[in-house]
């Protein structure tokens, strides 16, 4: 096959060098950082599952009809009820309110269930996994529990009509109540609640069905068959919900290491595009010896396409093999904050990574050699510029449509496909429109100065269609650079509060105020201390606009359903922003509305007030152990609950719940060390409740730790690609530079002051590409903070000085490096070998 | 034969049109030898193109063995240059990702000839160069790499070759060395030979010589 031949002599040659790595490398970027996204991605939803204990929950305040079980049963898919409810339990006459948790013994279907022997352990050594859950006749309690009961290991305890005994300590179950400020947990066999007699019609009880199946899609059929049958009363549960703590950070992570990718596709793309553009300039005498031999156009086409074509193939595998073996590196780095097993990629990275390698054959090496079949025969003997080149125009036309195909299929994403390909059309035409003008300054600032800036910035003129292509090249790295470096560093900077050590990890609440400064006193003996006391009352929303609450409303939404923490603020506290209506200024001269009568101003977090429809000028009644409030909406608040400090979705004016009985919370970062004190805190105060979010935040900081290192990762190859356009674009011009070098040495220039002319035209470009990708950097990220990331908008002046900088820099260096040899070399021998 | 008639060519420029050849007409036999002298840009190249079928005239025509090869489509000129046509360059045109003997095989498996390999390690060792079958262009002097144009050129057995200043770019000694062993060629396989050239010993050795002076042909003094 003539095509293959000629192709493989030209690949020996090292002719189709930088065509091949620019291919094997936008087909190794989509690779690595497909697959690694799919593995980690499927990671994450097993985790899920995990936690779930199930592939998904229906939740219900009623019971579960049988038909629902009867229906996964028959098409052999695992179920297993829950049930969960609070209860007092006593021992002696010692009692506490308990959340209470009856399985099945089939339970958990995924995952399993910890416990120890030891209450208040730490210590991995000390604890025991189950895949079923207690015996009948057993409980497993939290460790809380014993020091609030006075109980022990093998103790009896009263649930309702019955006696169970602790057999073990519950450590950690799936989907176990993160945030449970109902008590302790206690898991009991489902076959106990019966003797019990605790669960009565009428009962406020948490019905759960577990679902599980091998076979996702078995389990996507009956998800669609029981949505159907789901009634208000129910809720659909599904594994990113269990994992609500950390999806921001985790859907963040992701549409960050799919930016990079994209970024990655795009300068791989960019540098194919003009190692194209190089290789078919250098063809064009090949072309017209070939149909002087008698290749007529047809046949010339057939062979650059078929070349292309085979070229195409061969790069995407070997691209696909580099990119498989980098995401191996990727998993490496981040294998400390991995789980152990990942599940393997499935076969759509892969068809997307080979369809990149053709879709960039088609998008950027096809267009580039189009026009080479009409180069004239008689060129071969005058060599007077003859021959077409496809228009620059129609070339970025398709490149862009390519791309913006590409970066579509690989990140699913809307807003990164539009703000990348913003980004590239924003600099090209920039370029286009500006560059020339440029130029000609350039060209006005030589003439003006002499000496060898004359020449170095004379040849920005005399060079303008390649430097205009280099500058389109060199922006676009350094545009993709900085929105690579913005983002980052944004999201490192949102993630660091998240991760600070110090971040209090524990919540007390419902501590009486005179407790307040002996707990102080307590817990500064373990060089502990708290983040500041905040002062609530505990009511009940009983109507809205005169208007009752009704039973169905009350099941709808657990805010009528039970006590709300309302607190009080003069300021807007710290992370709220006022989203409805306007923050109350307090005046000092006038007490606070009192509330025999008048109406108190409330605030209302934002997501909460649309779910109950709550309106500005709405009025809320409220009940206070029995006294009654009524309260109108003056504002609504949007809060960020991802710093972990304490929110509330009701506050007042200061001093408006004066007279009403109140508690205090706190929050403490307590090491894991020093976590005896809770529970000598609870023995010495039973009715205080505490949250216990270390476990939280060690999910968190893995999640974000796993993300960063595969982010850095990911730069590395990134900046692999950056350095291909560079070399490329640099490689566009080096036959004329190389030229120009041998002419002036010949004429009695040193070769250092050729490198100064070199420089001088480098540093130029440099300047300006840095400008023009500081401008597409400004844009891209614009529209990614507001679209993607959710960041607010601002500008970065340092890239503006940054940028520059940098393409100076890189561009002076890998130019004079590039052109090193040229310069070095006799002039003579360089000047025969254009002859 | 070729007779070549009335043979004018003009191209636009921005000074406005420009007459390249004005009525040239010429003949040759088969098997003869015809140089084409002249100044720099009387027409030289652009006569020799249009005679090869490279390129074709504003006006006039070109017959070769019945056939007006200036009425031809492009294919049709395409499928005449490979059954009767071979080149050789001045700057030699060897393509440097090729080795020598790589070089002179390409035109023969773009014709599909079988036993490329073969035939194009013949004609190597016709131009004394065997031995330097796997070397690349740049690792030949100027006369070498003339030699495997040459080589290259007459593998294909062409029956008319065309030569664009073959002895342009070596020095006397090498020039007439090639220019002897391209005589040769052309006598072993009865080619006609139409050579562009501005070294008069060559031109001397052909049996015709056609003066062109501002693209009009001038008698020969």
């Amino acid at each position: 096959m003539l095509s293959l031949k000629i192709l493989l002599r030209a690949l020996r040659a090292g002719e189709l060098k930088t065509i091949f790595i620019s291919l094997c490398l936008s087909v190794a970027v989509v690779a690595a950082v497909s697959i690694f996204a799919e593995r980690i991605e499927k990671a994450i939803v097993n985790e899920s599952k995990e936690l779930l204990g199930s592939d998904f929950i229906v939740k219900s305040s009623k019971p579960i009809p049988q038909v629902w079980i009867e229906y996964a049963v028959n098409r052999n898919i695992d179920v297993s009820r829950t049930l969960s409810f609070a209860s007092v339990v006593f021992f002696n006459e010692n009692m506490h309110l308990a959340y209470i948790k009856a399985v099945e013994s089939n339970y958990p279907l995924r995952g399993s269930i910890l416990t120890s022997q030891l209450p208040f352990t730490y210590d991995v050594k000390q604890m025991e996994e189950f895949t079923s859950g207690p015996k009948v006749g057993e409980i497993w309690v939290e460790s809380r529990l014993l020091p609030i009961l006075n109980v022990e290991i093998g103790s009896q305890i009263d649930i309702g009509e019955s006696s169970l005994t602790i057999t073990k300590i519950l450590i950690e179950e799936p989907e176990g109540p993160s945030f449970s400020i109902l008590g302790s947990r206690i898991l009991m066999n489902f076959a106990d609640v019966e003797s019990t007699n605790v669960v009565q019609p009428g009962s406020r009880v948490t019905h759960n069905l577990l679902v599980a199946s091998s076979k996702e899609s078995d389990i996507n059929s009956y998800v669609s068959w029981v949505t159907e049958k789901m009634s208000p009363h129910d809720q659909l549960i599904k594994p990113e919900e269990a994992q609500e703590n950390i999806s921001s950070t985790i859907d963040r992570g992701r549409v960050f290491l799919l930016l990079a990718g994209s970024i990655g596709i795009v300068l791989a793309a960019v540098a194919l595009a003009m190692a194209s553009h190089l290789f078919a300039t250098k063809q064009k005498t090949q072309v017209a010896l070939l149909k002087s031999w008698g290749l007529t156009e047809s046949r010339v086409r057939k062979l650059y396409v078929n070349q292309s074509l085979f070229l195409g193939f061969v790069g995407s595998f070997i691209g696909l093999f580099l990119g498989y073996i980098f995401h191996l590196f990727l998993i490496d780095i981040a294998r400390e904050w991995l789980p152990t097993m990942l599940p393997n990629p499935g076969l759509q990275s892969f068809l997307i990574s080979i369809f990149t390698g053709i879709a960039c054959v088609i998008g950027f090496i096809l267009p580039a050699l189009w026009h080479l079949p009409k180069q004239p025969p008689i060129s071969i003997l005058k060599d007077d510029g003859m021959g077409q080149s496809t228009s620059i125009m129609v070339r970025l036309i398709v490149g862009l449509c390519v791309i913006m195909v590409l970066l579509f299929l690989y990140s699913k994403n809307v807003s990164i496909t539009f703000a990348m390909t913003l980004g590239v059309l924003s600099i090209s035409m920039m370029a286009a429109l500006v560059g020339g003008s440029l130029f000609r300054i350039a060209l006005a600032m030589g003439k003006s100065t002499g000496g060898f800036f004359r020449i170095g910035l004379s040849n920005l003129w005399r060079r303008k269609s390649h430097n205009l292509i280099q500058l389109i090249g060199f922006s676009s790295a350094i545009f993709l650079f900085l929105v690579l470096a913005i983002i980052r560093n944004s999201l490192l900077d949102e993630w660091q509060l998240q991760i600070d050590d110090d971040l209090p990890n524990h919540f007390f609440i419902n501590v009486n105020e005179d407790d307040i400064k002996e707990i102080d006193d307590y817990v500064a003996k373990s060089k502990v201390s708290s983040a500041g006391w905040y002062s609530m009352t505990r009511a009940r929303i009983t109507s809205i606009n005169n208007e009752f609450i009704t039973e169905d409303q009350r099941e709808a939404h657990r805010a009528y359903d039970r006590e709300l923490n309302l607190s009080w603020s003069e300021d807007l506290p710290a992370g709220n922003e006022v989203s409805s209506g306007s923050w109350w200024k307090v005046d000092n001269s006038e007490s606070a509305a009192s509330l025999k009568g008048d109406i108190a101003p409330v605030s209302v977090e934002h997501d909460l007030a649309g779910e109950l429809g709550l309106k500005l000028g709405d009025v809320i009644t409220f009940s206070v152990g029995g006294l009654s409030f009524d309260a109108e909406v003056s504002n609504t608040r949007i809060l960020d609950w991802e710093k972990m400090t304490p929110n509330f979705y009701f506050l007042f004016p200061e001093g408006a719940l004066e007279g009403f009985p109140r508690t205090s919370m706190t929050s403490m970062y307590i090491p894991i060390e020093n976590k005896r004190i809770i529970s000598e805190i609870l023995r010495e105060y039973p009715t205080i409740q505490v949250i216990e979010l270390d476990k939280v935040f060690e999910t968190i900081k893995k999640t974000i730790n796993q993300v960063t290192k595969a982010l850095e990762a990911m730069t590395v190859l990134i900046l692999f690609c950056g350095i291909m356009v560079l070399i490329t674009s640099v490689h566009l011009s080096i036959s004329e530079r190389m030229r120009e070098s041998a002419v002036l040495r010949t004429f009695g220039c040193a070769r250092r002051d050729v490198v100064v002319v070199q420089l001088i035209e480098f540093l130029a470009l440099g300047l300006v590409s840095g400008l023009l990708g500081a401008l597409g950097a400004e844009i891209a990220v614009g529209v990614l903070s507001s679209t993607v990331f959710d960041f607010s908008f601002k500008l970065h002046p340092w890239i503006w000085g940054f940028g520059p900088l940098l393409g100076m820099a890189i561009i002076a260096i890998f130019g004079i490096i590039s052109c090193k040899s040229a310069i070095s070399s006799p002039p003579l021998s360089t000047l025969r070998s254009f002859n | 034969m070729i007779i070549a008639s009335n043979l004018s060519k003009s191209v636009q420029s921005p000074e406005g049109t420009l007459n390249i050849l004005s009525d040239i007409n010429l003949s040759i036999m088969e098997s003869e030898s015809l140089a084409i002298v002249g100044p720099s840009g009387s027409g030289k190249s652009t006569l020799l193109g249009i005679l090869a079928g490279l390129d074709t005239p504003t006006s006039g025509d070109v017959v070769i063995n019945n056939k007006n090869i200036v009425s031809m489509s492009e294919e049709e000129r395409a499928k005449y240059r490979s059954k009767y046509v071979g080149f050789v360059f001045q700057s030699f045109h060897l393509l440097p990702g090729l080795t020598a003997i790589e070089n002179v095989s390409l035109p023969l498996e773009i014709k599909d000839v079988p036993n490329t390999a073969s035939l194009a390690s013949d004609y190597l060792e016709m131009v004394g160069l065997k031995n330097r079958a796997r070397h690349y262009p740049q690792q030949l002097s100027g006369g070498e790499q003339q030699r495997v144009a040459v080589a290259r050129a007459f593998a294909c057995q062409p029956k008319i070759l065309f030569a664009d200043e073959p002895t342009g770019n070596l020095d006397q000694k090498t020039g007439a060395k090639l220019s002897n062993l391209l005589f040769e060629l052309n006598k072993s396989q009865n080619t006609t030979l139409i050579l562009v050239t501005h070294d008069m010993r060559l031109a001397s050795s052909c049996d015709k010589t056609l003066n062109l002076s501002d693209g009009k042909a001038v008698p020969n003094k």
